[in-house]
């Protein structure tokens, strides 16, 4: 025993420096990169590095990104734990004091709305529909702080109600459309209207305009693309505008030959296109 | 010399040893991978799960090609039985030690494929380089596969993952020895009379000459293949007005809603006639055939005891080189409109256009030689290799332009037509267990169609609200997955803001994915208060 113990301790030791060396080489690394491969671990799901990462103490000047990056990663991380959201929420509204409108602050206010939205248990969409709105009134400029008044149709029409509070829920939220200033912010919330407004199936007229607007921002996946372009086909039929109908028809069949819903929609063009015909 | 001294001398030794042959076999392994002209040989490998004859075949088949343009690459395919693939990848993946390219499915979730693979990011809209001097030379990878490359895109991620290789239609399959026998020729049936007509008449052969033959070979696998496209013809035009906005199908969530809002029941007339359908050709099957496996029903077909059997295009060769006897090829004979029992409830043929390409392979992250794996999976979505797959696979092709081989002919998609109706099955699993635990209950002559139908009604009305309850907490958890990323990707954005749609931004894609998502959770829990609301 004693002989193997004489032969291990060199290499031990040998083993041990290159432990140390390797420690204070990565450590040198990370801090020249600051949190950016921590940022990237979490964009490819790996919440559990990203949060190892940002848990580690950082100098002064990165110590609010460190604070985001590590709320932000607590969302994700599992198990999901209720002191996690907890300290998430925290995090977010230490940073979103006061009234600094830097970046920093601006995405930490999103997310407290978010935590409040749909992460903490019960869900407060009252508490979050308010800090949506406050967001809003900043006027950020940011695409994801803009993304707030999309939250806040969402919340605010998948609720039961009557008619008339569908109607007014919609005015109101139509008043937000001026503080929106990118056009990230502006697709998102006549998207998230207009869906809103198909899945209730009310106020088809309301439902064409946030679709048509959301369209002209630019729809970014074939699969809201498609979605949309047939709802304005079938919206337009319904309220007796066969131009605009046969307009996206066409757009679609153009673009969108092989979906499954092409046939229908070619007779659907061919029986507009006859009633567009002019009468001989 | 004590005995505790002699055993660690031994023990010593061996270690000694074990070191010496794990260096011998590095130093042996590396004097046997340079090429003849000194260059070290670079080993891509390839896993999937495709154990099917003709497919093992076509991918060596392609890194054949490969290698010859390449002498210092060689590809390796390595097929996995499909029961034990999942298991052996996650251990491959998280070990560090997976193939360079693998086969995605088999319950590879989201999770894994941000975690393990590589994402083909902008390497989708250009030119696929392989495609040189081909009609597809200049136009963007995706646009060369015949679905956009759908097949190979994760909706949660926003993101491309995998190249597709081939489309699977199924089809039913005749013996066209034992056709022309009971028939007197080869003529498949064209509507779903002729269909009936046929099965009556094998019927009646068995009957005659007392050989045990069967119409249709079932089994759990391959039963509801046909019994479920035969009930979603039937459901068609009520899915049609359920979906007045004209999207892609009206989802599980919108079909359970107006279960609830009392537009629909098992007893209504559209659901009892898919019944009918379904037990009428469930009937032609072979008795208990929902307690078989794929295997029985295919060994009972290629020992002529069957008549047809209902199966993918992807059986196509393995069946073929066992078959014994000529095979033909035919589409399901759905009811048409005018058909004087069924024919109420169709709107039109079922068009085939939504079929996404599948068989994607995707690269991982734990590949050692990324750039020349990356380059083998382009050259594996090329339409040369296409064209090499579909001939020695006897499988269709994913790519624009390619002729199918002469044995996957019958497989062509249908384009034309409308999208099908709803399947019970697929509004749930709690629904589908109920529906597989009483299917008996259908099949079976002696018992009564009615109170079958009664008895679904009341189970229905219970597993309708927990498979919605599961689906609306998927989509939660769904939401609660991607903020984080949402999060990272508008902090790496750096406050730049994109304008232009043409190239989106990853910030862009997650701000859009999160608009996507959260209607995809708020409209499943509107249907939730609705249920509630309802009862």
């Amino acid at each position: 025993m004693m002989s193997l113990k004489i032969v291990a301790q060199p290499s031990c030791a040998i083993f041990c420096a290159i432990l140390f060396f390797c420690s204070i080489s990565s450590s040198r690394s990370e801090g020249l990169k600051g949190y950016d491969a921590a940022w990237k671990d979490m964009q490819s799901l790996q919440f559990s590095e990203a949060n190892k990462a940002f848990r580690q103490p950082a100098e002064a000047s990165i110590e609010r990104e460190r604070s985001l990056g590590e709320g932000i990663s607590l969302l994700s991380l599992q198990p999901r734990t209720p002191s996690n959201v907890e300290r998430a929420r925290a995090l977010f509204a230490e940073l979103a004091k006061g009234d600094s409108a830097d970046r920093i602050s601006n995405i930490a206010r999103f997310f407290e709305a978010r935590v409040l939205e749909v992460h903490s248990n019960p869900m407060q969409p009252l508490e979050a529909e308010k800090k949506y709105r406050a967001l809003l009134e900043l006027r950020t400029g940011l695409p994801l702080a803009e993304l707030s008044a999309a939250k806040l149709a969402q919340i605010l029409l998948y609720r039961e109600m009557s008619q008339k509070e569908v109607q007014e829920t919609l005015a109101d939220l139509e008043r937000l459309e001026p503080l929106l200033q990118t056009a990230a912010g502006r697709r998102e919330f006549h998207a998230a209207v207009g869906m809103a407004l198909l899945d209730r199936n009310e106020m088809p007229e309301a439902a064409l305009r946030h679709l048509l607007a959301a369209d002209q921002e630019g729809l970014l996946r074939a699969s809201t693309e498609t979605q949309s372009w047939v709802s304005i086909g079938r919206l337009a039929e319904q309220l007796k505008q066969p131009e605009l109908a046969q307009k996206y028809y066409r757009k679609f069949l153009a673009k969108y030959l092989r979906d499954n819903r092409s046939y229908d929609i070619s007779l659907r063009l061919e029986a507009l296109n006859k009633t567009l015909e002019p009468s001989t | 010399m004590t005995r505790e001294r002699v055993l660690n001398l031994i023990g010593f030794s061996l270690l000694i040893v074990c070191f010496a042959l794990s260096v011998a076999r590095i130093v042996s392994a590396k004097w046997f991978t340079k090429t003849s002209s000194g260059e070290n040989i670079i080993t891509i490998r390839l896993a999937h799960w495709q154990l099917e004859a003709g497919v093992r075949e076509a991918f060596e088949a392609i890194g054949r090609e490969y290698e010859a343009k390449h002498p210092n690459v060689r590809v390796r395919s390595i097929p996995i039985p499909e029961r034990i693939y999942l298991n052996w990848l996650r251990t491959q993946v998280v070990g560090g030690t997976a193939p360079d390219i693998v086969e995605i499915g088999q319950g590879i979730t989201s999770d894994m494929l941000a975690r393990y693979f590589v994402p083909l990011g902008d390497v989708i809209n250009k030119p696929n380089p392989h495609n040189v001097s081909t009609s597809l030379a200049d136009t963007p990878l995706r646009e060369t596969f015949f679905d956009g490359m759908q097949g190979g895109f994760n909706s949660d991620l926003l993101e491309y993952f995998g190249v597709p290789v081939s489309i699977v239609t199924v089809r039913i399959f005749y013996n066209l020895d034992l056709l022309k026998k009971i028939t007197g020729n080869e003529s498949i049936p064209a509507t779903y009379e002729e269909f009936v007509a046929l099965c009556e008449k094998v019927k009646d052969y068995s009957l005659r000459t007392g050989m045990p033959i069967v119409p249709i070979a079932g089994s759990k696998y391959n039963g509801p293949m046909l019994m479920d496209r035969l009930f979603s013809s039937q459901t068609q035009r009520l899915t049609a007005d359920f979906n007045t906005t004209g999207e892609g199908g009206a989802g599980s969530g919108r079909i359970i809603e107006r279960y609830f809002a009392g537009k629909w029941q098992t007893t209504s007339p559209e659901i009892e006639s898919g019944f009918a359908l379904a037990r009428e050709v469930g009937g032609y099957m072979q008795p208990g055939f929902m307690q078989l496996q794929r295997d029985d029903a295919t060994f009972m077909f290629l020992q002529a005891r069957s008549l047809m059997i209902c199966t993918g295009s992807w059986d196509v060769t393995s069946i073929a080189q066992q078959a014994a006897f000529p095979l033909g090829i035919g589409p399901i004979p759905l009811p048409t409109k005018d058909h004087p029992r069924y024919g109420r409830y169709v709107k039109g043929f079922v068009s085939e256009a939504g079929s996404n390409a599948s068989l994607p392979f995707g690269l991982t992250k734990s590949s050692k030689h990324p750039e020349i794996a990356l380059d083998f999976l382009l050259f594996l979505g090329s339409k040369a290799m296409a064209k090499v797959f579909t001939d020695v696979s006897g499988w269709l092709p994913a790519i624009v332009g390619v002729e199918s081989s002469p044995r996957s002919k019958g497989f062509a998609l249908e384009t034309a037509g409308f999208s099908g109706g709803f399947v019970l099955g697929n509004l749930g699993p709690d629904t589908r267990r109920v529906l597989d635990t009483n299917f008996y209950r259908l099949i079976d002559p002696s018992s009564s169609s009615k109170e079958f139908l009664e008895m679904l009604n009341l189970e229905f009305a219970k597993t309708f609200v927990s498979d919605q309850k599961r689906a609306t907490r998927s989509r939660w958890e769904n939401i609660i997955r991607s903020d984080s990323l949402l999060g990272a990707s508008s902090w790496l954005a750096g406050g730049h803001i994109s304008e232009s749609t043409d190239s989106p931004t990853d910030e862009d894609r997650f701000l859009h994915a999160s608009t996507i998502n959260d209607r995809a959770y708020y409209s499943d829990r509107l249907v939730l208060d609705q249920i509630k609301k309802a009862q």
